[in-house]
């Protein structure tokens, strides 16, 4: 696992988009410094666009339509740059639709390129995409033996959140043998450099001695286990200003009721009750485990060994 | 080597059960997805590994690595906030956990802090549902100013469906509390609430403050740059919206800490826990590098007209005091005049005639019939008179400020018929005619006349000059009011004038003025050298000479009524 936040600069933006588009067959039709135009297939169109109206009128009426290009610029320079040459393929395109009929004065716009920093719309939307696409796979080295022995092993990804009034994450890969349901951590990192190729999953479940589901459960144990041996310092901590908190808000309810005459005094208790519940939500100190990809992968014996 | 460390684990798990943090799971879904996993048939091909690993490298790009880290700066686009929003916004996450009073002074930009904030908490994925309160006529600069400056989808409140239909929804308080709108704001479950100029929720039996208090909340930030204006008692009523006991109840607060309405018993205390809840940046601190200001009083001399009608006034007034004290009848309208004629004789002479109308009385009416005759009967006035002369000085744009209507409507009609373009501004106009108001002021018009209800959430950075026709009786509307010019985005340097006629009434203003401005340092900060003005220091002393030797209330208000400030501005150094 990298220790860095993957994404923050504008080439490692670059090349994730390019890889993506690649494995969604996007056709690339124009490749500039830090500059690219994709053409979108219809599937992918519809997760990156955000319209899902004018898909559903589409369809409805049976429309072939023109297929989306993006036109993304990765740096504010590059971003400079096309949108001046856009702006002179305008007037080109202008000057030889002479004589200009009333649309093209009125609606005609140069075409704009937009900017893909972190957080930006589309890199969302792409973000958003690839992890909804690549939620499962199953794979075995590239050029492995038509007829190899694999260990079959079950990859589990996901997240493991700290959460209080504030929240900090972790990422992890485990791996999780089929045959003897030995755990391995930091998974991933170790078959990332591997080329790989796809699949049956039969190919690989064939020497497997647990199911998937077995498999699982002894992760999910075992990450149970992480949490309860982990440092737990956070959550004592917040249990403590959760208790101190509620103390304070307890005693100061208490010390306005006599303020208050009998009959509105149910309306306070209802409104007190209110804000300790937001506290206990906003502060109580919990953990969530969130699986986000599953794999199944095959080792061949000799490799592995 | 595996097999031992299962067992290892398996072993403690049962044996220990000290701290337990209870765990959800949440994402995909085990069982359902391992069978589809089983029935993947040929589809993987070396495509799907690539979307694979973009994936794995996609939930490593979003994760919040620590509790601290401000996560926000990252998402943030077209401006680098300032080290103290910074600053500010990672305390309210880390320490002050997400409740707080932004508390900055005015133009520091408690907006972007509040954004950062509430961007922070969308990352982490801690909140979803948001609602900002602003007044009504900033809900479009707010969605706008978080929509550009911190991609945050927040909507504009329409109609009664929008607080339930939208995630983030910018509405005004005064709307919210309204039926039908209340029950359903009430009912949603917003994980924050953002409320701007907060001040308006100082008194805990208005709707308002009411309203803030009933609505659902896990996060709150509090935006003011004036969270005490009158008495210690707001502060106290704030911080209960965030925090409630933190300072005690109403009566223990006061037992604790309040010497009297404006003094604090132990500042030091007050403030330290204050601090657990409340954010102050100043401009002195540095880190913020506005351009000076300039604040320089206009001394000015009535004429004698004015002066005898002045006089006539307060006689009429002192006399008007006495004979309601007996009947019990309302001060209001006394006051009014008092703060008018301070003001401007036109705002003055509109009340005296309304009076006029009112009475029966035979000697009364003509009294006020004499009253007026004076007024009408001045030839010009002195303030107004300054006014044109600055304007003329000034050769650009130019605010000006006044606390009533009849005074504004004075000034305009007066720099109409000097030829000089003026537009405006009040704040019982619509959103849109504001908006109309400010635009024709940055392109067309060298003039923006103001009132102080006007003056809220407009920012008009582009002036430099402003003059304050009357001074608001509070301090820190004063601020406001230069906050409005005086604040980022402001290149070049500021000057202000204020102006304030010799030996009249405003001279007891100025020392209750100081009196607050005193309460508002020891407890919050010190303020900017708004009443820059050094007299202030001699006038101090001529104060405290007073209290010393003085015995009675009776006594003291003497000696205060005998000081002559004309004495003081001698000892100006001129």
């Amino acid at each position: 696992m990298t220790n860095r936040h993957p994404l923050r600069t504008s080439e490692e933006r670059l090349t994730f988009c390019d890889r993506y588009f690649q494995a969604v067959g996007a056709d690339v039709i124009c490749e500039r410094p830090m500059y690219r135009e994709y053409i979108l297939p219809v599937d992918v169109d519809k997760e990156l666009t955000d319209r899902p109206f004018y898909w559903m009128w589409v369809e409805k009426t049976n429309q072939t339509v023109e297929p989306t290009t993006l036109r993304l610029a990765f740096d504010q320079d590059a971003k400079l740059r096309e949108d001046e040459r856009l702006a002179e393929l305008h007037q080109q395109a202008l000057a030889q639709a002479q004589p200009l009929s009333g649309f093209d004065i009125l609606y005609r716009r140069p075409k704009q390129t937009e900017l893909v920093d972190l957080g930006s719309f589309r890199l969302d939307k792409i973000i958003e995409s690839a992890r909804r696409r690549g939620q499962t796979v199953c794979v075995v080295p590239h050029g492995a033996h038509p007829h190899a022995q694999y260990i079959p092993w079950l990859m589990i990804n996901g997240l493991t959140r700290y959460v209080t009034d504030s929240v900090s994450e972790t990422w992890w890969s485990k791996g999780v043998c089929l045959a003897n349901l030995q755990i391995v951590e930091s998974f991933y990192d170790r078959i990332a450099h591997l080329e790989m190729a796809g699949t049956s999953p039969e190919v690989i479940v064939r020497q497997a001695k647990h199911s998937l589901l077995e498999a699982a459960e002894a992760l999910q144990a075992y990450l149970s286990h992480l949490v309860a041996e982990g440092d737990l310092n956070w959550a004592e901590e917040a249990r403590l200003r959760l208790a101190d908190d509620l103390a304070q808000l307890d005693a100061y309810y208490q010390s306005i009721e006599v303020e208050y005459p009998p009959e509105e005094r149910n309306v306070l208790q209802q409104e007190h009750a209110k804000k300790r519940q937001a506290l206990i939500e906003k502060s109580t100190p919990r953990v969530e485990i969130e699986v986000t990809q599953l794999a199944l992968v095959g080792l061949p014996l000799r490799a592995h060994a | 080597m595996h097999t031992t460390l299962q067992a290892d684990w398996r072993n403690a798990t049962a044996r220990k059960h000290t701290t337990n943090v209870p765990i959800q799971w949440t994402g995909l879904s085990l069982a359902q997805e391992l069978n589809a996993l089983l029935h993947l048939g040929q589809h993987s091909d070396h495509r799907q590994w690539e979307l694979f690993q973009l994936a794995a490298i996609a939930a490593q790009a979003n994760i919040a690595p620590t509790f601290e880290e401000l996560l926000a700066l990252e998402h943030v686009r077209g401006f680098t906030p300032l080290p103290h929003q910074i600053e500010t916004a990672k305390r309210v996450v880390r320490e002050l956990r997400g409740r707080a009073i932004l508390a900055d002074e005015v133009g520091l930009g408690k907006t972007i802090e509040a954004g950062l904030v509430l961007k922070e908490y969308l990352l982490r994925g801690l909140v979803k549902k948001a609602l900002i309160l602003v007044p009504a006529s900033l809900v479009l600069q707010w969605t706008k100013e978080l929509h550009d400056k911190f991609r945050i989808n927040a909507t504009p409140q329409r109609n009664e469906w929008t607080w339930e239909q939208d995630d983030i929804v910018v509405g005004s308080l005064d709307t919210a509390k309204r039926p039908p709108h209340r029950d359903i704001v009430l009912q949603q479950p917003w994980d924050i609430v953002i409320i701007d100029e907060a001040h308006k929720l100082k008194n805990q039996k208005t709707k308002n403050w009411q309203m803030a208090n009933q609505i659902p909340n896990k996060y709150l930030l509090l935006l003011t740059a004036t969270p005490v204006q009158n008495q210690l008692k707001e502060l106290h009523t704030l911080v209960t919206l965030l925090k409630p006991g933190h300072l005690g109840s109403a009566n223990q607060f006061s037992v604790q800490y309040v010497a009297d309405k404006r003094t604090p018993k132990d500042p030091d205390k007050l403030r330290e826990t204050i601090a657990d809840i409340m954010i102050r940046n100043r401009r002195q601190d540095g880190g913020t590098r506005l351009p000076k200001r300039h604040v320089q009083v206009m001394d000015l001399e009535l004429s004698a007209a004015e002066r005898s009608f002045y006089e006539e006034v307060q006689h009429f007034l002192r006399d008007e005091y006495q004979a309601r004290l007996s009947v019990r009848a309302s001060m209001l309208p006394l006051l009014t005049l008092q703060r008018e004629i301070c003001s401007s004789s036109y705002a003055a002479l509109i009340s005296l005639e309304k009076m006029l109308k009112k009475t029966s009385h035979p000697t009364r009416q003509q009294r006020l019939q004499k009253l007026i005759e004076m007024g009408t009967a001045i030839p010009e006035y002195t303030k107004i008179k300054k006014v044109l002369e600055l304007v003329d000085e000034f050769d650009d744009k130019c605010i000006i400020f006044t606390e009533y209507r009849a005074t504004q409507d004075f000034i305009m009609y007066m720099l109409k018929k000097r030829g000089i373009s003026a537009v405006p501004f009040r704040g019982g106009f619509k959103r849109g005619k504001k908006d109309w108001m400010t635009e024709l002021f940055s392109r067309k018009v060298r003039v923006l006349v103001a009132t102080e209800s006007g003056g809220e959430g407009i920012n008009l950075q582009f002036c430099h000059y402003m003059i304050n026709y009357d001074l608001p009786w509070n301090p820190m509307r004063l601020e406001q009011r230069i906050g409005r010019i005086h604040r980022l985005g402001q290149s070049e340097e500021c000057h202000v004038f204020n102006l304030a006629t010799r030996d009249t009434i405003e001279q007891h203003i100025v020392q209750i003025l100081y009196e607050k401005v005193r309460m508002f340092e020891s407890v919050i900060g010190t303020l900017d050298d708004i009443v820059s003005d050094t007299r202030l220091n001699a006038w101090e002393n001529r104060v405290f000479e007073a209290t010393m030797t003085s015995s009675s209330h009776e006594e003291l208000a003497a000696k205060l009524r005998a000081l002559d400030p004309r004495q003081l501005s001698l000892k100006k150094g001129r």
